[in-house]
């Protein structure tokens, strides 16, 4: 094994040691600016400037780093605390599995995307101008999605068409591209270039189509396809230019038979089909929250009672005038009963509907009933311009909509003058939440943190490049503006492209492994991963590569030490620590991500802690197993530190919770063993909290 | 004017450590328990969200000392209504107990336990009213239930009352 120390120009003058046979002590004046050469296959120490920015110079080594800079020369510590740091780095690195290369063959240039709405039209047609080919699948029969069934655009409010037509034209126009309606995954397997998925497709029942539109004439089945009346076979000017049977409302009367031009089969025929993908792009868009549930609304039983999208879709089809109107803010959303979050863009669409409504009937009265009124960014001009045009907003959340003579009546509170407030109506417009489509997230395997997928929540996680073929694409995540959505796949697309263009992706990242003679299959691991990593295959515990984050997490709750990260496994660290306590130190074991940063910026600052306060960064804070922690005790350590980033601040979503979870069974230990409970100590400490670090050192040292 | 010169900001937290006041901070403020409340539409001095909210502002000595705070009928149409889940009825009552042990109470509640404490129950049974059971074929209550005293004397909220 190479050690590498970099004297900082001479300036760091390390006594002579021998670290043991096979041991190769190199000195170098400046790493930082001649790189030496590291193999990936090799293990090895190195010791100069804060892993921080080491890591950086040297991103694909298998490498323990010593921070002699703001560890040592910084803090004015003795050049034997520097040795000891060393030996103990060489220690860990010794029982050490080195990274194995991951490498995925990106075989396949074909994207699958899932929805064809205008996030999933923009990511196909984006690819196909880039050369590559693109699945675009369905479920309806018409492309459009959600836009498609709206009037217009907010906030400028122009038509729909103006956006989707011309995306549309791009799409079919492009080379490579493959549609499919009527048609959702049923199956998907296989990893990052290389799945394989089954596709499951109704068929249209509309076989031959001259457009003649007799069929939908005859079609005795009205349905109300949100707010707006069709028949059980129909047609949206979209794409593609064919009419189509909906086959829940379809009674297979067969009277558009009889008028039929072209051919019609009234028969839902369901295929399979497999293709292959080198990624997938998920841009199934958003779901309107049932309003049935808030049920003191009464929508579903009241007919004047209805959501913004039926309500838009009635008034521009002239089936709706109504003379005053109540839109109501916060549907579902922001409820415990129902969505606990904000649903983002309702506030936005309720000001839309004020908006429509009054430029076709100036006459109507328009009240809007809002608990907050989030009108973020240029909405605001909106949110003036229809104060100005009289419509009256009321701040309080409406208790209940009662139907009264004929008439709604809203029941709130108007915060703005505390005084209650009864509003009659003939339509009253529910501004619902929204929910991500849950169902296929999980159909990819992808774990839901409460409603969202974990892995697009996390801001920190969109920087860490993994070699993951999922994509998203607009509201499917979250819901999202037009513009927005637009935006995002663009982004999409571009992620696709930049993956799909290489033949294979290599990656050192530290990954979970198994070790299948020692684990006995008890399941411990699978409910810790917050990324939904770990699965059983076959019968075994089986490590998904492309998920696992590297967090150490699952490490420690195995029972048998069977799951190992690499570069951090519980024997190589429990190696290193015995390596480097001695009788009175104190141990500060930190989170890679906040607190061992805040040891840097101690050095910066001018801080100073004990000579005897010895640092080990780790992963995550939820990656310290309580048996490392009574090594530093046997030892003879005076205290434990271990440093976490803040509740809900974890890198790894939730590594920080089962550090506290498990400090408190081992003070609990502790005490049993006649230990002061208080030797050990989990603290959040923030990435520039310095002071803070050096207070709670200084105070275990005492 | 609320002159937050006056407010305890301790107030909350010790409302929020009764039984049923736990979730007071997090009321967001919708009112939507305000227009739920039945009583309010009787009386709209009483106003639900302007205790929960006066409370959270730390004016003690203004909630405590309200008549208003005495209106709620318990009947938890609010508890149903708030959308933050907080069990509303039950916050209100947090609070009455907390008035109640800190000597707000009012006059009519002092007199109610008096009655209770002297008769076993809020309404006296006069002959009238034996009289007329026997009319219509009901037996005859006692005039007073001595019990009662016993369980208000145990339960300790003569001295709570200051009775
Ligand atoms: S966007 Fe507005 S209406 Fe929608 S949940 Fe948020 S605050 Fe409520
Ligand atoms: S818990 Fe962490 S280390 Fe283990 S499999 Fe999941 S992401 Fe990987
Ligand atoms: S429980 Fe009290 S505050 Fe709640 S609605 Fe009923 S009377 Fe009003
Ligand atoms: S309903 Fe709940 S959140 Fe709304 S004001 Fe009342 S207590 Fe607060």
């Amino acid at each position: 094994m190479r050690v590498l120390v970099c004297t900082c120009n001479n300036k760091i003058k390390l006594p002579d040691f021998d670290l043991g046979p096979d041991i190769n002590l190199e000195m170098h004046t400046d790493l930082c600016k001649r790189k030496a050469a590291i193999s990936p296959d090799e293990k090895v120490v190195i010791a100069g400037c804060s892993p921080s920015l080491m890591e950086g110079l040297f991103p694909d080594v298998n490498a323990e780093f010593v921070n002699l800079h703001e560890h040592i020369v910084l803090m004015g510590h003795s050049m034997d605390k520097a040795k000891d740091l060393i030996a103990a780095a060489v220690e860990k690195m010794k029982a050490l599995t080195p990274i194995k290369r991951k490498v995925f063959k990106i075989e396949n240039k074909n994207a699958l995307i899932i929805g064809g709405g205008i996030a999933g039209i923009e990511v196909a047609s984006r690819l196909s101008e880039n050369g590559l080919n693109a699945t675009l699948i369905e479920k309806a029969p018409f492309l459009g999605g959600t836009v498609a069934k709206l009037d217009r655009l907010y906030p400028e409010g122009t038509p729909y068409s103006h956006t989707l037509m011309p995306q549309i034209g791009k799409l079919i126009s492009g080379k490579n591209i493959n549609l499919f309606f009527n048609t959702e995954v049923k199956e998907i397997k296989g990893s990052v270039g290389s799945y394989k998925i089954i596709l499951q497709t109704h068929s249209r029942g509309v076989i031959e189509c001259t457009n003649c539109g007799k069929c939908t004439e005859v079609c005795p089945i009205e349905i109300n396809d949100e707010g707006k009346k069709r028949k059980a076979i129909y047609y949206v000017p979209t794409f593609p230019d064919k009419y189509a049977i909906d086959w829940k409302n379809c009674t297979k009367c067969g009277e558009c038979l009889k008028v039929c031009e072209g051919k019609i089969e009234l028969e839902n025929k369901i295929s399979e089909k497999e293709i292959t993908a080198g990624a997938v792009v998920v841009a199934t868009g958003l779901n309107y929250y049932d309003a049935c549930n808030v049920e003191e609304y009464g929508y579903g039983r009241y007919p004047g009672v209805m959501t913004t999208l039926e309500f838009e879709r009635a008034v521009t089809s002239e089936e709706l005038k109504p003379e005053k109107v109540v839109i109501v803010y916060c549907v579902g959303s922001r409820d415990s009963k129902h969505l606990p979050y904000c649903s983002k863009i309702c506030c936005f669409l309720g000001l839309k509907e004020a908006k429509l409504i009054t430029d076709r009937l100036p006459q109507t009265q328009v009240y809007v009933a809002a608990m907050d009124m989030r009108s973020s960014g240029t909405f605001e001009y909106l949110y003036n311009k229809l104060r100005e045009r009289g419509v009256t907003f009321i701040k309080g959340k409406p208790s209940e909509i009662l139907q009264r003579n004929g008439k709604l009546v809203v029941r709130s509170e108007d915060l703005y003058t505390n005084e209650l407030l009864e509003i009659e109506a003939d339509a009253v417009v529910l501004s619902t939440g929204f929910t991500p489509d849950k169902e296929t997230f999980e159909k990819l395997g992808i774990k839901l943190n409460g409603d969202f997928p974990i892995l697009f929540e996390n801001s920190s996680l969109g920087n860490t490049d993994l070699p993951r073929g999922i994509f998203t694409a607009g509201s499917a995540t979250f819901p999202a503006a037009v513009r927005d959505t637009l935006i995002d796949a663009r982004k999409a697309a571009f992620s696709v492209l930049s993956l799909l263009k290489q033949d294979k992706i290599e990656t050192l990242q530290p990954v979970a492994r198994v070790d299948e003679d020692l684990c006995s299959v008890c399941r411990m691991c699978i409910g810790t991963c917050a990324y939904n990593a770990i699965s059983i295959v076959d019968d075994k515990i089986k490590i998904n590569e492309e998920l696992c984050m590297g967090c150490g997490v699952c490490t420690i709750t195995c029972p048998s030490y069977a799951s190992q990260l690499e570069t951090f496994n519980p024997e190589a660290f429990s190696r290193q620590i015995k390596s480097l306590v001695k009788e009175g130190d104190i141990l500060a074991l930190l989170c890679r991500w906040s607190a061992y940063n805040a040891t840097d910026k101690a050095a910066y600052d001018k801080f100073s802690y004990p000579e005897n306060v010895k640092i080990i960064r780790v992963p995550c804070s939820g990656a310290v197993d309580p048996s490392h922690v009574m090594d530093a005790l046997d030892k003879g350590a005076k205290g434990v530190l271990i440093g976490g980033c803040y509740p809900d601040a974890c890198h790894y979503a939730k590594g920080n919770f089962r550090a506290k979870a498990r400090e408190q069974v081992l003070k609990m230990n502790l005490e049993s063993m006649g230990f002061d409970k208080n030797v050990v100590r989990l603290e959040w400490i923030g990435k520039d909290e310095a002071n803070k670090f050096v207070e709670i050192v200084k105070e275990m040292n005492k | 004017m609320i002159n937050l010169k006056n407010a305890d900001p301790t107030f909350k937290w010790e409302i929020a450590k009764q039984e049923g006041g736990k979730q007071i901070l997090k009321c967001f403020g919708c009112s939507d328990c305000a227009a739920s409340c039945p009583v309010r539409y009787f009386d709209e001095r009483y106003n639900p969200r302007k205790i929960i909210r006066l409370t959270l502002l730390g004016m003690k000595d203004q909630v405590l000392s309200s008549p208003f705070l005495w209106f709620c009928a318990h009947c938890h149409a609010c508890t149903e209504h708030c959308p933050q889940g907080i069990p509303v009825a039950e916050l209100i009552n947090a609070i009455k107990n907390y008035a109640v042990e800190n000597g707000y109470c009012p006059e009519g509640y002092k007199i109610q336990v008096e009655l209770l404490q002297k008769m076993g129950r809020l309404y006296e049974v006069e002959d009238f009213d034996l009289k007329k059971r026997q009319k219509i074929g009901l037996p005859p209550v006692d005039k007073t239930i001595p019990e009662v005293a016993k369980i208000l004397e145990k339960t300790g909220i003569l001295n709570k009352v200051g009775k």
